[in-house]
């Protein structure tokens, strides 16, 4: 099952914290988006972005100009690339997650796909986001683990990348997450080295998730 | 001389930030003078960067406070230099005893104001509390809604200012523009220095300062013999300047392919109710319009893109025929009447034979989200106003308050 353009805009929101990438992730993906020829758009959480703390950041993609820029409200995709949401959620005796962290089922369709970095099972995931026997597909892929094995960093963007190109993949693909890596990484010789490593992450998060 | 980077035209996703010092890497400005204060730090990070790796012919002035930063960029421009700055919030009201100045002496300066509430309470969020105080200020400002548009505007700015000898200020809404990355479609590095023209100090302003062949005085007193005769020479530029503003716009629309105009109706020919509205919540009221059009309501927006000088004629005309108008401020003057914008629809309508109901709305304070939901309750508030099935107190509303 996958998410296709055709229905109009699609609308992601990303629950990560401060610090691990997430914004750079969502940046990552609108300008693939850019690069692919449709129009992409990424919003920060407005600002703020202290190391740590939880932020939501909301993301649109589409073949036309996007009008909106409030935030995504019904996410068509979920993406968890704060694998500690999902600790949190399965220690909480009321399912309900601490105030401090936007909780991923907000506003969510029986159509919302979750992509969840996390090393669970995706029957494991879904039970504890409590959507047991709903439509839902949830996907998990170790991004963590992937991106500590390949790049020897915890910086998992590239591995869920890999994850979204198997939801999304009108819109990511290997060769323009590569050509969007030689951009960025370009300047730098010390980044630019960095570059295989990535996606190679990148493909095993598209090997490795998988989806209930 | 400056670096030819972009060859061809390109399509790229960038922040507001980025896609501002994109375009001040290809104007080249002759002089940049700055100080630090968020969201518009990262902009001239950007632009500091072109700057150290040698792309740009830019005197970098980085002065100890934005009070010095309007200063420098005055005696820039009265020099002949073509010159710009940028700031936000607290920042603009520190150099703005410097801005009746600018205007006054016609000084073709350009300014990015990253749109930031206004202290206190402290808050680095966006509204237009900035951009109000400077209304008065004889400056020209362009509004703009996202990265894509704040990039063209500053192009157009630099050539808008030059035409009408004002300065100009493009506002770019603070992390709602600034720092969301989206579709940006960059000109040729070529293609803008050649719709701007080469900077030329002797032509940049009538009477420059360095030319020493004509020596002139600027800063003099006019006492109460002269001050009159130079405020209405000013009152007069200041009026002709939309002139320049439609002018150039239209030469941008041809170089880019663009459709920009000094206000942006939509669906406002056969509708009963609208929006007006600046900056980047334009979509979001969009948005709502069409979805009460899909009700059989008849809702348009209209978007105000040039705000100084005030294009109270075409404001008229497209707003004359409707039912009931709410006016969107994002600011609060907190003068015991109604916002700025509000006030100017109302004092551009008042004239007219039959005219719409007005309501003011403020919303969007210090960063707070805008959603279609909210949209949506301002209109169906303006429509309940209108029907008599709702009264109010007053002509001025918190949309979106916790009360």
């Amino acid at each position: 099952m996958t998410v296709s353009l055709d229905k109009g805009t699609v609308e992601i929101r990303w629950h990560g914290r401060g610090g691990q990438g997430t914004v750079t992730a969502a940046k990552m993906f609108a300008s693939v988006a850019v690069k692919r020829g449709y129009y992409g758009q990424s919003i920060p959480m407005f600002g703020l972005e202290r190391s740590g703390t939880p932020v939501a950041v909301y993301s649109r993609v589409s073949k036309d100009p996007i009008q909106r820029n409030d935030p995504v409200r019904n996410p068509d995709i979920v993406v968890i690339t704060d694998p500690s949401v999902m600790v949190f959620l399965a220690a909480s005796p009321d399912g309900k997650l601490p105030e401090s962290i936007p909780d991923p089922r907000a506003g969510i369709t029986d159509e919302t796909i979750f992509i969840i970095n996390s090393p669970m099972s995706p029957e494991e995931a879904k039970k504890i986001l409590g959507l047991e026997g709903k439509p839902n597909k949830v996907c998990t892929v170790d991004a963590t683990k992937i991106a500590l094995e390949e790049i020897g960093r915890n910086v998992p963007n590239t591995a869920i990348l890999g994850a979204m190109a198997r939801i999304l993949p009108e819109v990511v693909d290997m060769e323009t997450v590569k050509e969007e890596l030689e951009e960025s990484f370009g300047a730098s010789s010390k980044l630019r080295a960095l570059i295989p490593a990535n996606l190679k992450a990148m493909e095993r998060g598209y090997n490795e998730v998988k989806c209930a | 001389m400056a670096v030819e980077l972009i060859k061809e035209r390109k399509a790229v996703a960038m922040t507001g930030n980025q896609a501002i010092a994109e375009a001040m890497r290809q104007i080249n400005y002759d002089v940049v003078a700055a100080y630090p204060i968020s969201p518009q730090t990262e902009l001239m990070g950007f632009f500091a960067e072109y700057l150290a790796n040698g792309l740009v012919d830019t005197e970098f002035v980085t002065v100890e406070s934005e009070h010095s930063a309007m200063s420098a960029v005055i005696g820039a421009a009265a020099a002949g230099a073509r010159a710009m700055t940028a700031t936000a919030a607290q920042g603009l009201l520190y150099m703005y005893e410097n801005l009746p100045i600018a205007s006054n002496w016609r000084l073709p300066i350009t300014m990015v104001l990253v749109n930031r509430a206004l202290s206190a309470p402290l808050n680095i969020h966006c509204d237009h509390g900035d951009a109000m105080t400077a209304r008065d200020s004889g400056w020209i400002q362009l509004f703009t809604e996202n990265s894509q548009e704040a990039y063209h505007s500053l192009i157009a700015a630099v050539k808008i200012a030059e035409k009408a000898l004002l300065p100009a200020i493009v506002n770019m809404e603070g992390y709602i523009v600034s720092h969301t990355i989206g579709n940006v479609n960059l000109l040729t590095d070529a293609e803008v220095r050649e719709f701007i023209g080469e900077s030329d100090w002797r032509t940049n302003v009538p009477h420059p300062l360095l030319d020493t062949d004509n020596p002139v005085t600027y800063g003099a007193t006019a006492l109460p013999d002269y001050y009159t005769e130079l405020k209405y020479a000013q009152h007069v530029a200041t009026f002709e300047a939309k002139k320049y503003v439609k002018e150039v716009l239209e030469e941008f629309n041809q170089l880019a392919g663009t459709d920009y105009k000094i206000i942006e109706p939509y669906k406002l020919e056969d509708a009963d109710f609208a929006i007006v509205v600046m900056g980047s919540s334009a979509g979001v009221a969009r948005t709502a319009a069409d979805q009460l059009r899909e009700q059989g309501i008849k809702a348009g927006v209209l978007k105000i893109r040039l705000f100084r000088p005030f294009p109270y004629e075409e404001v008229a005309e497209a707003l004359k025929h409707l039912k009931a108008v709410a006016v969107l401020d994002r600011h609060d003057s907190a003068n015991g009447l109604a916002s700025p914008l509000f006030q100017d629809i109302a004092t551009t309508l008042y004239h007219l034979p039959e005219r719409p109901m007005l309501h003011d709305f403020i919303y969007g304070l210090g960063g707070r989200e805008v959603t279609v939901e909210d949209m949506l309750r301002a209109f169906n508030r303006l429509i309940n106003l209108y029907t008599g099935r709702e009264t109010r107190d007053r002509y001025v509303e918190y949309l979106q308050v916790r009360e």
